[in-house]
């Protein structure tokens, strides 16, 4: 580090003029603008959005530019495991481009390769979005074959690769009949929104769907012959195969495992990433979640004492009550996501 | 899983006798309808069949590019899957051929771009499955990560959308005989289909040296005084066995089927002749009282006819329950099978690997009142979950069940292995 900081003596611009870009705002506008986008792509369209306004041009100061632009992110929200990931691989993929060999296997220059990378990712930033809906399209083909005739799908939340899923499993492709299958979609109280409007969609389709409150889970689970399988999707997939979801999503793991069914994840690749949690309250941030009371309810004006509850809170599937993950690479068992992740990201 | 019985039907080796003098559709309607009476059974002799068939359908077809091939040899495969859907091996072999296919055609495509001789090129066997580093024709599109083939894709969403560099920024790199087209017309179909073809006779190689290749294993997992339970051994637990037996003594537990315990002639006679010549002891179990023998017992070895990419495995009816018990008592469990048998197909759901036959040794037809009334339903191939084996031993050693996607990945094209073939044929 001693070398880099005499560097800085030297004229290479200490931070780019970004002028008056802000890499969270736009962060927030891309989530917002369309519903559609995951935090991982968001957080890579920004570091995109972000590297064509500045004027970095070398290797040194690109690489300098997404970390700091991906440490600011990070430091902006309060749940960073998702966008991590994004940033991430968009730095890994950089990275990676300076040790490609040359075209005809002639060795051309680690910075040509890095510049011809860099113009292709600043050139097609709207492509990477389009591309991430593909994906969910495509996990919907892949997971189509899962869900069979007469099948019962229990599923909760409201991601939106299940939502395309389920919603592809009910058309009919040619060559494949259309097939008949219900959906029991678990309702958390708190946040009942986003599983109304998955609910909805699926119902539009023609697909019958039971919903029930979470409380309800374990004892649906327990009709005999009723669910064939749980189905979720996931915020981010960790380095040992295992899933950050929303809140609920271990639980309905524990009980799968428990009454023997098969629990599939649908996520795409991008979602793949570094995190290595070694338990619940190891994803790098506070959820304050638990929050001890006793006697009187605390006074209004005192904001030391009270915990401020995450808005969405998550938590740590581990790898073994996985069955088996739906990416847009086809079936991965958690091993196989685990050394996908190790073979690119280390 | 036992050999064929009975001179009078066609088997395998009669139906590899007139692969030759046959045309290529006749054979594959043939090949058909002996897998759909059970005429050909057994992973083993499925593999074969297949692989044979497929090699005449490389040999003798008119095809003038890869794609055709791959088109015709994709048709094929439904059908020949179709007529069997139980038995994995027949996919797996149709997608190490096509998986064989593409890699001879890569091979070739660069060996143009190289502007080295067709006909002087060394091209590897495929038994050795050294991932070719693609002289990257693809610009930066980190598509040359040799080892990381499979894992690259994580980086689909940021590639290059053609890996044809525009000529604008990148006429640098634009010198390359890129074409947009996939396999490029060969120059010589001829060298590939001969390259194919000897792929395919490896495959071939490959399958009938398992048991042999497996058997080299035995000294490591059968120790003297050991108490191993078999299922009604196939040919590889057999020749496992009887190479362990040939220089150490332990006792050997068949379980046998109880319906085949009034048929006068033991099916494991030589088998048993093999053990006891050693020194070692066998002993008969009809097939009740498992839990009681798996005190004793220190190992339990089955036969796979298929082990899926999840670790589950295809086994003969009965062997499920020795399985469960085995891990109710914390046995070891251990899972014989040829690499081909590693199916890359991921179907979940357990029915799927169920197969039911002739319920005929256990009801006489001619019992008029019981053929009318009663519905008997005989199972011939149960699933045993990954939960319940702890190792599987292939012709290339020992894996864990978190290895297996190696294999299937060293041996299955990224491409073939998502190819559904069983798409029209399922209900």
């Amino acid at each position: 580090m001693a070398g880099i900081t005499q560097e800085r003596e030297l004229p290479i611009r200490n931070n780019p003029d970004l002028e008056s870009f802000d890499i969270v705002t736009a962060y927030r506008k891309l989530l917002a603008d369309d519903p559609d986008l995951t935090m991982p792509v968001a957080a890579i369209e920004a570091l995109i959005e972000a590297l064509s306004q500045s004027s970095a041009k070398t290797v040194f100061e690109t690489m300098d530019l997404i970390k700091t632009q991906s440490a600011r992110l990070r430091a902006a929200v309060r749940n960073p495991v998702a966008l991590t990931h994004g940033t991430d691989l968009f730095q890994q993929y950089l990275v990676l481009s300076l040790k490609q060999p040359g075209p005809d296997g002639k060795e051309t220059s680690s910075h040509e390769n890095f510049e011809v990378v860099r113009q292709h990712l600043m050139r097609n930033g709207r492509l990477f979005a389009s591309r991430a809906k593909q994906a969910r399209e495509h996990i919907a083909a892949v997971g189509r074959a899962y869900v069979r005739d007469g099948d019962t799908v229990l599923t909760h939340g409201g991601s939106r690769v299940v939502g395309t899923l389920l919603g592809r499993a009910a058309e009919p492709v040619p060559g494949d009949p259309s097939r008949r299958f219900q959906v029991i979609h678990v309702v958390s109280e708190g946040r009942s929104a986003e599983g109304d409007r998955a609910v909805a969609a699926l119902r539009d389709r023609g697909v019958p769907v039971a919903t029930v409150p979470e409380s309800a889970a374990a004892y649906v689970l327990g009709k005999l012959h009723l669910v064939s399988m749980v189905l979720v999707g996931a915020e981010a997939v960790t380095a040992n195969g295992g899933i950050i979801s929303r809140m609920g999503t271990y639980q309905l793991a524990l009980l799968a495992r428990a009454h023997g069914k098969d629990f599939y994840v649908a996520a795409e690749q991008h979602k793949f990433g570094k995190t290595f949690p070694l338990h619940q309250f190891d994803l790098g941030f506070d959820q304050d979640m638990i929050d001890f009371r006793a006697g009187e309810a605390p006074e209004e004006g005192d904001p030391e004492d009270a915990k401020n509850p995450i808005g969405d809170p998550v938590d740590y599937t581990p790898p073994e009550f996985i069955t088996a993950f739906f990416s847009d690479n086809g079936v991965l068992t958690p091993t196989a996501v685990a050394k996908q992740v190790i073979d690119l990201m280390y | 899983m036992g050999p064929p019985k009975g001179g009078y039907a066609p088997d395998l080796d009669k139906f590899l006798d007139t692969l030759k003098s046959r045309p290529v559709d006749a054979s594959v309607d043939f090949l058909i309808s002996l897998l759909k009476r059970r005429q050909i059974q057994g992973s083993e002799s499925c593999a074969i069949a297949t692989a044979r068939v497929l090699l005449q359908v490389v040999a003798k077809d008119k095809w003038i590019d890869v794609d055709q091939l791959i088109g015709r040899i994709q048709l094929v495969g439904r059908k020949l899957v179709a007529a069997q859907p139980h038995e994995l091996v027949i996919g797996n072999i149709v997608k190490r051929v096509l998986g064989l296919i593409r890699d001879e055609a890569s091979e070739d495509r660069n060996d143009i771009a190289n502007d080295s001789p067709p006909g002087g090129t060394t091209t590897l066997p495929p038994s050795i499955e050294t991932v070719p580093v693609e002289k990257s024709i693809r610009p930066p599109s980190l598509a040359a990560f040799g080892s990381f083939a499979r894992s690259q894709s994580m980086f689909t969403l940021l590639s290059d959308p053609d890996f044809i560099p525009s000529p604008s920024s990148t006429s640098q790199l634009g010198s390359g005989s890129s074409t947009p087209q996939r396999y490029p017309q060969s120059t010589n179909v001829q060298a590939l289909k001969s390259e194919v073809i000897d792929g395919i006779e490896e495959i071939v190689d490959e399958i009938r040296q398992v048991d042999e290749q497996i058997q080299n294993y035995a000294d490591i997992y059968i120790h003297p005084g050991d108490y191993i339970m078999v299922h009604q051994p196939s040919r590889t637990v057999q020749r496992f066995l009887t190479r362990a037996a040939s220089k150490r003594k332990f006792t050997v537990l068949i379980v046998v089927d109880p319906s085949a315990s009034h048929i006068s002639d033991d099916p494991y006679a030589s088998f048993r002749k093999a053990l006891t010549s050693g020194g070692s002891t066998v002993v008969n179990i009809m097939n009740v009282g498992l839990m009681a023998y798996m005190s004793r017992v220190d190992k339990v070895i089955l036969g796979a006819r298929a082990i899926t990419s999840t670790g589950g495995v295809v086994v003969d009816s009965g062997a499920a329950a020795i399985a469960r018990a085995a891990r109710e008592q914390g046995r070891t469990v251990i899972v014989l099978g040829g690499v081909y048998k590693v199916s890359p197909d991921s179907r979940s759901h357990q029915e799927a690997f169920v197969e039911w036959g002739s319920p005929s040794k256990y009801v006489n037809f001619a019992d008029g009142r019981m053929v009318g009334q009663v519905k008997v339903r005989n199972v011939v191939a149960e699933f045993v979950s990954s939960e319940l084996v702890n190792t599987y031993v292939t012709n290339l050693g020992a894996h864990s069940k978190d290895h297996l996607h190696g294999i299937i990945a060293d041996h299955y094209n990224d491409e073939d292995v998502n190819f559904d073939l069983f798409g029209k044929t399922q209900r």
